[in-house]
């Protein structure tokens, strides 16, 4: 059907609403609330009123569904008048902080205060107006209320800057099925939060610093470390980054989502001081070696089927957590990162001849969790904690502004070869289905021992939540199925559990699209974006010159100066790990 | 006129037969051996019946839709949340006559198609909730609740819900979410509850007091009942009178009566308390317009009036009042019951709950008139719910009546 | 009566989640962590959907409190019947300020109208509720109840 809009006729769908016709048509519309990944919007922040023909007053556009012949208008008087209004109001707990606010320059809230020339001060008074004692009293009631979260490795809360805009509560309960946040109290005192105001316990999937407009729920930033160790002389600093940020990396420098800036990355981070850059994504092919090996031994033995992925910190928390009769399917291969990490200060530093107590291993992820993961009790195989630091993408990009280093203007670096050559598959890793195929490319070929003609495997490709299929290598016929988001992960599990599904090997991804949507990625990140970046690394792996682990140079000569073969003793020792039954128990 | 207080004295709460002699329960069972659900309807409809918790729509519309509404389940609610200040006529119905409003709750969960039945009651009112309970039991005994009532194949089950404490309850949809065990939140309206409204079931909730009206109306008949009060809506309608009247409490007048009437006729409020000079009467409860000297004489009904009467509760204000304190009084109010979901009532309330505080002790800043009138006007066209409009009427009256007041110090 | 014994005397069905939290609150006096998360587990609802709810309602506490809270009407026709003065002789009396926390022991609240409005100014202390309350009554009843 049409309908009107500023007198000018658009298409729409039946159940489409006037927000999204807005959205499609390059209709401004301010939005706090509204997300695309997280319908139906439940019209809160009164952000996106419009005036209709139908209706008296005012109606939030994000739930007003379109009707035949319906008209309506989004600059009238009465609207611009509300948004004022409306961001005054919201405006008023956060007027004067940005100074010193995370999310200085990249909050919505600003933004939107900016575009509409909000004064600020208008309900508050300044903090040199503030004489009078019921005034202090008001600055004491506001922050008895506030809640500081910083208990847990991953993931900052501060509900000062809470809008109470419930996109986290519905990340977290709909997508992840976690439900961690909820809304509470009532009346001025409603804020987003814990029961009883606990510190977060959760999976750190960090897909609710993703959506958070303000700075309320951020990455923990830990770019101080990262600063102090470049500075320190005694300390040789190694970072590696992840398939999926190279694709990302630009957005926070106005690229548009996909472009492929992975020299500049490089020369990002040897502009800032790091000593070597090494590509996680060779780490990703290693991981395939182990993790092929791992499924092809279980398969024979039909042990513990089906094997899962463990690449994903989140997914196995997830497991940890809250189904830990699965942890004996999960696979023993730690992530590209952890192995990258260990073998940084085993193989690497042997070979240089530097001692792994002056390392201080860094990697860009695109993940929250990985910062958990780094601090895990399991990893220190190389008798020092494998990965001292994990920043995530948008830290990086902070850190980067604040020493005012523009990647435009560097030139493009490439990695250090040591550990810097990688393959299509291992850059496949970025996107839900990645590790699936970059793991029957390298079976397909072990198993049938014939060089595959094809190596897409399209079949488990696309966005769909829960995608499955049954390969036939050689005698070998292998159920397999790739998840992404925990909603569908958390499906999967109770159809295992009910004997409705059989698989042989099956790839997880906690995030929606896997890492390229994960929770450390600039914001923002929805449906659209992710869709540009997965583009991007297919792209890549298309255009790769390797695109098969096993053809990777750099992990043959690891194996055969170091680690012999996948899963022998020292590949188990430093490449793999166990995991935790962590049901009920308070970390 | 009395149609719901009728024979209030001479029936025991705690005595079903009491009720019973004064014709209780005939209404029912005409309707159980003599009507179908859709008759029943039609009648409603007939007399004119509009809900008395202050929204006034049409009772027997808003059951048509909820019997034309196919589903497996539906709910008939009788609203005693009554959180309005000043109000307490629905409690008094129940602990004077709670058969009246059980007999009006099985008569519309016929109607409807529904086999269960919730009294969602004030958390305060404890002693109310016990008495229906009682009356519930009682009831049961003679089959006149639960499982084939009156020997029929027709059942219908009545719970009393009690609330745990927010205005906001009152509110339809709020008060479903309460009973499936969420937050009391409004919800996006529509779906209106007679369609989607209890576990997404057709439902409808109805005033205790506009209940209490329906055995009457299928006693007597729905011609007689829409010859009373106004036609624009008909019949009478429980008023409580408080402030600076003589007679403070409940009075039954017919609707389309004014306020000056209601506040000085001697059968009614009497006047002014001696020595007191009227000021102002606030009409509906704090969410209820000031209503001058010179507009005492329009007549109340639920059609379209300059002031409407909401839940028809009547605070007449003396000369000798403090306005600061009328107006911390309502806007601590409406900051204590927002709910909390939508930007401007939760922040709105707040800080106009500020302003309220400093005028309290004469605090004026330059910007507090901007900001009342900025503030009011969010209130009254921004918000989720109704409950923003209800906070700026009182205020938004006194600010155009009184606004040299205000801000003398 | 423990947490588990209450909440045997409901089904768990979410309607029945408000009524099961209020006798908790009635026999706990709060409805605490601990007794969130038997909740929680009997009626199978995350913790967090529970504790959400709790904190919405006003009869219904999510954490210990040492302090008395005196709490006064609001309501305009207790107004009209002296409540301010009743809340002065209060403030005098304890040297409290109305809704201000300052005092380890009490604390003086409004509260919302309780539908008494005949019997006013009504003054409740924890679950103690006083009617027609004049300014020289107040020293009894803080004497006798705090």
């Amino acid at each position: 059907m049409q309908i009107k809009i500023n007198d000018k006729s658009y298409d729409c769908n039946e159940n489409d609403t006037v927000l999204a016709v807005c959205k499609k048509n390059g209709i401004q519309m301010p939005t706090l609330c509204a997300h695309p990944d997280l319908l139906p919007s439940e019209g809160v922040c009164r952000m996106c009123l419009v005036e209709t023909n139908q209706a008296k007053g005012l109606v939030s556009s994000c739930t007003q569904k379109v009707s035949q012949g319906l008209e309506v208008f989004t600059e009238t008087q009465n609207i611009n008048k509300a948004r004022k209004i409306n961001l005054e109001l919201l405006w008023a707990d956060h007027a004067g902080k940005c100074a010193q606010c995370k999310k200085n320059g990249r909050c919505e809230l600003q933004k939107l205060a900016e575009e509409y020339n909000v004064e600020g001060f208008k309900f508050v008074p300044r903090r040199k107006e503030l004489k009078k004692e019921n005034e202090l009293d008001l600055v004491k009631d506001n922050w008895s209320h506030t809640v500081l979260d910083e208990k847990n490795p991953c993931l900052s809360r501060d509900s000062q800057y809470c809008i109470e805009c419930r996109r986290c509560v519905k990340v977290c309960k709909e997508i992840q099925t976690v439900e961690s946040y909820a809304v509470n109290n009532r009346s001025s005192r409603t804020n987003v939060g814990t029961p009883f105001n606990q510190p977060l316990d959760c999976i750190f999937c960090g897909q609710c610093a993703l959506v958070c407009p303000t700075a309320a729920i951020t990455e923990k930033d830990e770019t101080d470390k990262f600063e102090t160790a470049i500075v320190d002389p005694r300390k040789m600093v190694v970072v590696q980054f992840a398939p999926s940020v190279r694709f990302s990396f630009g957005e926070e420098f106005d690229q548009p989502p996909g472009t492929f800036w992975e020299g500049k990355l490089v020369a990002s981070l040897k502009a800032l001081g790091a000593d070597k850059v090494f590509d996680t994504t060779l780490a990703a092919d290693l991981t395939i070696m182990e993790e092929a090996n791992e499924l092809i031994e279980r398969t024979k033995n039909k042990k513990n089927e089906p094997m899962f992925t463990s690449c994903c910190p989140s997914w196995v928390l997830f497991i940890e957590k809250y189904y830990p009769e699965f942890i004996p399917n999960l696979s023993t291969s730690k992530s590209p990162q952890q192995m990258l990490g260990a073998l940084a200060k085993t193989y690497w530093a042997q070979k240089e001849k530097i001692h792994p107590e002056n390392i201080f291993s860094v990697s860009v992820m695109p993940c929250t969790s990985k910062k958990y993961e780094s601090q895990r009790e399991e990893m220190r195989a190389s008798g020092h904690r494998d990965v001292d630091l994990v920043i995530t993408v948008r830290e990086l990009a902070r850190l980067l502004r604040k020493k005012k280093i523009n990647p435009l203007y560097l030139e493009e670096e490439k990695f250090d070869p040591a550990l810097g050559i990688s393959t299509g598959a291992g850059i496949l890793f970025g996107q839900s289905g990645g590790v699936m195929e970059a793991a029957l490319r390298t079976a397909a070929e072990k198993i049938s021992g014939k060089k595959l003609e094809k190596v897409e495997f399209e079949m488990i490709r696309g966005e769909a939540e829960y995608r499955c299929a049954e390969i036939e290598i050689g005698d070998l016929k292998l159920r397999i199925a790739v998840v992404h988001e925990i909603r569908n992960a958390r499906k999967l599990l109770e159809d295992i559990k009910l004997g409705k599904a059989k698989f042989d090997f099956v790839e997880v991804m906690a995030c929606p699209n896997g890492c390229i949507g994960g929770g450390g990625m600039p914001q923002p990140t929805n449906k659209f974006v992710r869709k540009a970046r997965i583009e991007a690394v297919l792209a890549r792996d298309k255009g790769m010159p390797l695109r098969k682990s096993h053809e990777n140079p750099a992990v043959q000569k690891i194996y055969k100066e170091f680690l012999g073969e996948p899963g022998s003793e020292k590949a188990e020792e430093l490449l793999h790990t166990k995991y935790k039954n962590r049901k009920n128990k308070k970390d | 006129m009395q149609i719901l207080t009728r024979n209030w004295d001479k029936i025991d709460p705690l005595n079903i037969d009491s009720y019973i002699r004064q014709r209780g329960y005939e209404a029912l069972q005409k309707v159980i051996r003599n009507m179908d659900g859709a008759e029943v309807i039609v009648e409603i409809k007939s007399s004119g019946l509009r809900g008395r918790g202050g929204a006034g729509f049409s009772t027997g519309e808003k059951w048509e839709t909820a019997a034309k509404t196919a589903a497996d389940e539906k709910y008939f609610i009788c609203n005693l949340d009554e959180s309005e200040p000043g109000t307490y006529k629905d409690r008094t119905i129940a602990e004077k006559n709670p058969h009246q409003i059980l007999e009006g709750i099985l008569i519309g969960a016929y109607a409807i198609g529904a086999k269960k039945a919730y009294v969602y009651i004030n958390g305060n009112y404890k002693k109310q909730a016990e008495i229906l309970r009682i009356a519930i039991d009682q009831a049961r005994e003679k089959e006149l609740v639960g499982r084939g009532i009156l020997g029929s194949a027709i059942d219908v089950e009545i719970e009393v819900f009690e609330g745990a404490g927010a205005y906001i309850c009152g509110e339809e949809t709020a008060l479903l979410n309460s009973i499936e065990g969420k937050r009391g939140e409004p919800r996006l309206k529509p779906p209106f509850p007679p369609v989607s409204g209890l576990f997404g079931k057709p439902t409808i909730v109805n005033n205790a007091e506009t209940v209490a009206n329906i055995p009457y109306i299928i006693r007597q008949g729905a011609k007689k009942y829409s010859q009373i009060g106004s036609a624009v809506s008909p019949g009478t309608k429980l008023f409580v009178l408080s402030g600076a009247v003589k007679n403070k409490g409940i009075v039954e007048a017919p609707l389309g009566i004014t306020a000056q009437e209601l506040i000085y006729n001697s059968l009614y409020g009497g006047g002014l308390e001696m020595g007191k000079e009227f000021w102002f009467a606030q009409i509906g409860g704090a969410s209820g317009r000031l209503v001058p000297a010179g507009k005492l004489d329009q007549p109340l009904t639920y059609g379209n009036c300059e002031y409407p009467l909401g839940s028809g509760s009547i605070l007449v204000v003396d000369k000798n009042a403090n306005i600061k304190d009328l107006l911390l009084s309502w806007a601590g109010f409406f900051h204590r019951e927002s709910c909390g979901k939508c930007a401007p009532c939760r922040e709105g309330t707040y800080r106009l709950w500020e302003i309220a505080k400093r005028l309290k002790s004469n605090d004026f800043r330059e910007k507090d008139r901007e900001n009342i009138e900025d503030i009011l006007w969010t209130l009254s066209n921004t918000t989720f719910c109704p409950l923003g409009k209800f906070a700026s009427v009182a205020w938004g009256d006194a600010v155009k009546m009184f606004w040299d007041e205000i801000f003398k110090a | 009566m423990g947490i588990q014994k209450i909440l045997l005397q409901f089904e768990p069905r979410p309607e029945n989640l408000l009524a099961a939290l209020k006798e908790i609150q009635k026999e706990n006096g709060y409805v605490g962590e601990k007794e969130a998360e038997k909740i929680a587990k009997y009626f199978s609802l995350p913790l967090a959907q529970v504790y959400s709810a709790a904190s919405f309602y006003d009869q219904i506490k999510t954490e210990k409190t040492r302090k008395k809270i005196i709490k006064v009407c609001s309501g305009g026709p207790c107004l009209s019947e002296k409540s301010m003065e009743v809340v002065r002789q209060i403030e005098m009396m304890l040297k409290i300020e109305m809704e201000n926390d300052g005092h380890s022991k009490y604390k003086l609240e409004w509260m919302s109208c309780m539908g008494m409005c005949d019997r006013g100014p009504i003054v409740m202390i924890d679950d103690q509720v006083f009617e027609k309350v004049r300014p020289e009554m107040v020293d009894d009843i803080l004497r006798n109840y705090l």
